[in-house]
């Protein structure tokens, strides 16, 4: 069976193997603070792989998302901290809330697109953090909310790591069933060119706020992660840079595919705790990656090691001759 | 079309970036000492080797281990320059102070959170269990260090001081058990006192302009309260609030001069402190409406950064207050302004009270802090003479202060400062209410102000 | 009122104006189904507002359009593709970074229930499959079906553009200069490309190339300057001085 796949296809299930096994051999290797930072890289990675669904699939860049996510997170703290209900009833608030946001969002961008859509989701997001710190009895305003314990089952720093891990690779899976799907194929229709996609039959306003649900609903399971596991919700998490950063994390990592999102998160989230315990300058050391990554590997690093493989696995091949055109010049203007 | 989204994307993601690397204060010692300060870390690079050396020579009897001190602080983004301030006047402390105290070393390291409770959460940990802190000095904004409080708050291994993150609640209504606010403040304690001093010096109508969030509440609050339960008049619809980080503030300036009050009671932070001098002398109300400052508007971390002749003659108060003349205060100032150039914030003072607390904390048990509860207990004890002036703590772990009503006036070398124009002694975070009489109340917030006028 | 007899494709008396521009000026035309039409006219003649108008695109300033008997002047794209219109732009509008079966599989499934299943992949097997096998056939582009388009010559995405329109079955389709920016070999073929469509598939076709459109139609339309100036047969528009002067004046 195996050896029915190609050489790149055995090496992704030979990577994805290793990541798993890693992921489930690290509370052995690892000590809390680097198992508390894969928690937090794992639900970065899932954020990242939703914004990635809208800006890398579907061409709709988001800047708002961590209003959606953040007002699930809310929705649980509040359910936890201020109502004192019980572990079901905060994960369904939460859920609700989430995905209210991603409703109430979509409903209101479903209609723009490029630079428009972009201010759209920016200005969701401000409002979403505007009420964060103006509605104390809710949200705590910038104190934040504390007292969210976790569910007993899942109350140690491993228990939770494992459930994390388990939770974004059941979402993992399922993104890939999604931009895999008919519905995935049109988002990248999308992307290229909404005129077209109208012109063949395409109601794209109803596809960009089905794919925004779609996305908000991988947001708000990040944030519910988050929210447990930090214990803690307050307006950081949906400040600007908390969006702005899950775009940077796809970007960096490779927009329009799903492990790209999600190595980029790794690298952030591990710059951001370990790196800047030795390196008081990390943040310039961020924004350098970034802008070479943005320089010189357009697609991000994912985007990078499969051009490198792709050149390594053709190094034997004769130079790639254009195929024959139909004719030399096609290409003068029309009359 | 691709192309536009593209740049535009990149721009926002350059602005980001540029934001989240602002310069920290200028100089360079924070860049190098920042990170990896062990054993005493300080603020030149003359008293790190000196201070190296020295606790590597005498490994205490007292103490198998170093006792440790984690500090977590934001020394990169918009609070880069405070978070170092602070940092400073750690490191300032322990670069005067022998790190040897009782037969034991202290050893802290600083670490940077980036004003991200995200971060904070994870560097705690790693303080906690891998460089082994049993002591954690914590941060400066409110959201950050109600996360630490809640992480650390069944750990009894560790204390927990705050001396900056002064959300009134922490030691009121959500007090945390291993919490303790040494060299701290709660916002509205020395807003209580301001609204008394204004009601004393025959101000009766008071309008108020403060940033839109809890912080702002709170000293807001602390005015309003105060002030109008001995007699003084805020309207309610002449309390104005403007979102966190505006800066075009001329059209509250506008309203706030429509009012025609007695006073102003102002409290403004970040950028925001500049421009709301600027636009109040654009259009000229400073000779004509007395500004009354909330304590964070009028530190020298604020002033410094205005033209001389928007802010001299300034009235505030504060639990800090750099040009006391008092020598505890000045041989503070005088050291920080050597090591660093600049005149100390109430940051620096805090975290420099926090090490002394620390210090004589450790001095009083003996070298022994093992059991947390004895220690938090021996340091609420403590009676200090500090850079703020005597300090006590209550039994919520909150210090009761002088409270000083203070002015800004130009020192000869040309900058501002903060002089002391009047004291009110011995101020809790209850004054002039008692305990149980206030804890009756909710905390401030938009909707409460405790505004005695209805 | 709908009848056995209504025209595909009714354009009643209809002007678009842009702003000061008046683009189309109370133009008419009645598509029987099966018929070949031609726009023709020289560049700015409001050509393509029409057919705007008729995808949906621009909605007339004043006068209706009809299409499958039902009103769609406020129609929009989607709806009118829906219910079977297809058509091609004069810039190619392709989805660039995208495989030709791609392209192709969005198209075939544009008017299926299969568009919006998100839960399980994407298999070009069955119908799909056989209609795209049938279209890249139909348009000697089955030895591209792997390749990204924005690899593909100029000639072939022409090609392409046909295609996608095609691979959604409409009844109607428009086609927008099919042949712009090829050599005279590749209008040839182009020529027999569509020439070659079923004859059951009702075709209005832009073409600046008189002679191409001549050949290839029954019916003919001029514009010029948003109005019409001829209509008839290839025969009579030939003949036609006043569509010489035009042509002359253009060229
Ligand atoms: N969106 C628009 N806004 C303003 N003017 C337009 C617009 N679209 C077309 N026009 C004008 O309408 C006229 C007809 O254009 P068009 O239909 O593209 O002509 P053709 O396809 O026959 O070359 C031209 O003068 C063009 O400039
Ligand atoms: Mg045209």
């Amino acid at each position: 069976m195996l050896r029915s796949l190609s050489l790149t296809a055995r090496v992704k299930l030979g990577l994805a193997a290793a990541g798993i096994g890693l992921g489930v051999a690290a509370p052995y290797i690892f000590d809390r603070f680097v198992i508390g930072l894969i928690s937090l890289a794992l639900i970065a990675g899932l954020f990242a792989q939703s914004i990635d669904l809208l800006g890398g699939y579907a061409g709709l860049i988001t800047l708002g998302h961590a209003g959606v996510s953040g007002t699930a997170a809310y929705g649980v703290g509040y359910m936890a901290s201020k109502a004192g209900a019980g572990f079901t009833a905060q994960i369904a608030v939460g859920f609700l809330a989430g995905m209210t946001a991603a409703l109430i969002f979509g409903v209101m961008a479903m209609r723009s697109d490029g630079v428009y859509f972009i201010m759209v989701t920016l200005a969701q997001g401000m409002i979403v953090w505007g009420l964060s710190i103006r509605l104390f009895r809710i949200t705590g305003a910038e104190n934040g909310l504390t007292g969210i314990p976790r569910p007993p089952a899942v109350e140690l720093y491993w228990q939770y790591y494992y459930l994390t891990l388990v939770v974004v690779v059941l979402c993992w899976a399922l993104l890939g069933i999604v931009v895999n799907s008919p519905f995935g194929t049109s988002l990248k229709g999308l992307r290229e060119s909404e005129t077209r996609m109208r012109m063949l039959g395409y109601n794209t306003t109803g596809q960009k706020l089905y794919v925004f649900l779609i996305a908000g609903f991988f947001a708000t399971v990040s944030g519910i992660l988050l929210v447990y596991l930090n214990g803690f919700i307050s307006p950081s998490t949906v400040i600007l840079a908390a969006s702005a950063i899950g775009v940077l994390e796809a970007i960096l990592g490779g927009i329009g595919t799903l492990v790209g999102p999600m190595i980029g998160a790794f690298i952030i989230v591990f710059v951001q705790n370990v790196v800047s315990i030795y390196v008081s300058r990390w943040p310039t050391l961020m924004g350098t990656l970034f802008i070479v990554v943005v320089l010189f590997a357009r697609r991000g690093l994912v985007g990078a090691i499969s051009d490198g493989w792709n050149k390594w696995l053709h190094r034997n091949d004769a130079p790639v001759s254009q195929e024959p055109v139909l004719t030399s010049s096609n290409r003068t203007a029309g009359p | 079309m691709r192309r536009i989204r593209f740049v535009i994307l990149i721009s926002i993601m350059a602005m980001v970036a540029a934001a989240c690397s602002a310069p920290d204060a200028g100089d360079d010692t924070t860049t190098t000492a920042a990170a990896t300060a062990t054993t005493s870390g300080s603020v030149d690079a003359t008293t790190t080797t000196a201070g190296a050396a020295e606790t590597t020579e005498a490994m205490a009897e007292g103490c198998d281990e170093p006792i440790r001190v984690g500090v977590l602080q934001p020394l990169t983004g918009g609070l880069a320059a405070s978070g170092t301030d602070a940092k400073d006047g750690f490191e300032l402390y322990w670069a005067n102070h022998s790190t040897e105290i009782a037969g034991c070393t202290v050893e802290f390291r600083v670490e940077d959170t980036g004003g991200n409770p995200d971060t904070a959460l994870q560097k705690v940990d790693e303080l906690v269990q891998n460089y082994g802190a049993q002591i954690i000095v914590g941060e400066l904004l409110a959201n950050v260090t109600f996360a630490l409080a809640d992480r650390l708050k069944d750990n009894e291994d560790v204390i927990f001081m705050s001396p900056i993150g002064s959300a009134d609640d922490m030691t009121q209504r959500n007090p945390f058990p291993n919490f303790i606010r040494a060299g701290g403040w709660t916002s509205s304690q020395t807003s209580h006192v301001l609204g008394q001093w204004a009601f004393d010096n025959g101000y009766t109508d008071v309008a108020s302009m403060c940033t839109d969030y809890a912080f702002g509440w709170e000293m807001c609050g602390g005015f309003t309260q105060v002030f109008t339960e001995a007699g003084g008049t805020v309207a309610a619809s002449e309390q104005l609030w403007n979102p966190l980080g505006s800066t075009d503030l001329g059209t509250y300036v506008t309203q706030l001069s429509g009012f025609d009050p007695d006073a102003v009671f102002v409290l403004q932070v970040g950028a925001s402190v500049s421009d709301f001098f600027q636009n109040w002398s654009d259009f000229g109300l400073k000779e004509q409406i007395p500004i009354l400052a909330g304590e964070v508007t009028a530190d020298v971390s604020n002033i410094r950064n205005v033209p001389v002749d928007q802010v001299e003659g300034l009235i505030s108060s504060g639990h800090w207050a750099e040009g006391r003349d008092a020598p505890e205060t000045q041989e503070f100032v005088e050291l920080f302004d050597a090591a660093t150039g600049r005149l100390p914030s109430y940051y620096a003072a805090a975290t420099w009270t926090a090490a002394q607390y620390i210090d004589e904390t450790i001095q009083a048990m003996n070298g022994d802090l093992s059991d947390k509860a004895a220690a938090l207990e021996t340091m609420k004890g403590l009676e200090l003479l500090t850079p703020f002036g005597p300090s006590v703590l209550d039994d919520y772990g909150n210090p009761i202060y002088d409270i000083y009503i203070r002015q800004v006036v130009v020192r000869d070398d040309g900058r501002v400062w903060n002089v002391v124009i009047d004291t009110y002694n011995d101020i809790d975070q209850f004054w002039p209410k008692s305990a149980d009489e206030y804890l009756q109340q909710p905390v401030y917030s938009r909707e409460f102000q405790g505004n005695a006028g209805g | 009122m709908t009848t056995a007899v209504a025209p595909i494709l009714h354009v009643d008396d209809v002007t678009v104006r842009f702003g000061g521009v008046t683009a189309v000026s109370g133009v008419s035309l009645q598509v029987e189904r099966g018929a070949r039409w031609a726009v023709i006219g020289p560049n700015g003649a409001g050509k393509t507002t029409l057919f705007k108008t008729i995808s949906g695109e621009v909605h007339p300033t004043t006068g209706r359009v009809h299409l499958f008997g039902a009103d769609t002047s406020r129609s929009t794209p989607y709806k009118n593709a829906q219910s079977g219109l297809g058509r091609t732009y004069q810039v190619t509008e392709l989805f660039q970074a995208l495989t030709v079966e791609e392209n192709l599989s969005i198209a075939a499934q544009a008017r299926a229930r299969s568009r919006f299943a998100c839960w399980r992949p994407l298999r070009i097997k069955g119908w799909i499959d056989e209609r795209i096998t049938s279209v890249l056939d139909q348009l000697h582009l089955s030895a591209e079906r792997h390749t990204v388009v924005s690899e593909l010559s100029h000639g072939e995405q022409r090609q392409l553009e046909i295609a996608l329109a095609l691979a959604t079955e409409p009844e109607i389709l428009l086609l927008d200069e099919p042949a712009a920016g090829l050599s005279a070999a590749e209008r040839r073929l182009m020529r027999d490309l569509v020439e070659g469509l079923s004859r059951d598939l009702t075709i209005v076709l832009i073409e600046h190339d008189m002679e191409i459109a001549l050949e290839l139609v029954d019916h003919v339309l001029v514009l010029d300057n948003g109005q019409v100036i001829a209509e008839g047969d290839p025969e009579s528009i030939r003949a036609d001085d006043r569509v010489q002067a035009v042509y002359l004046r253009s060229d």
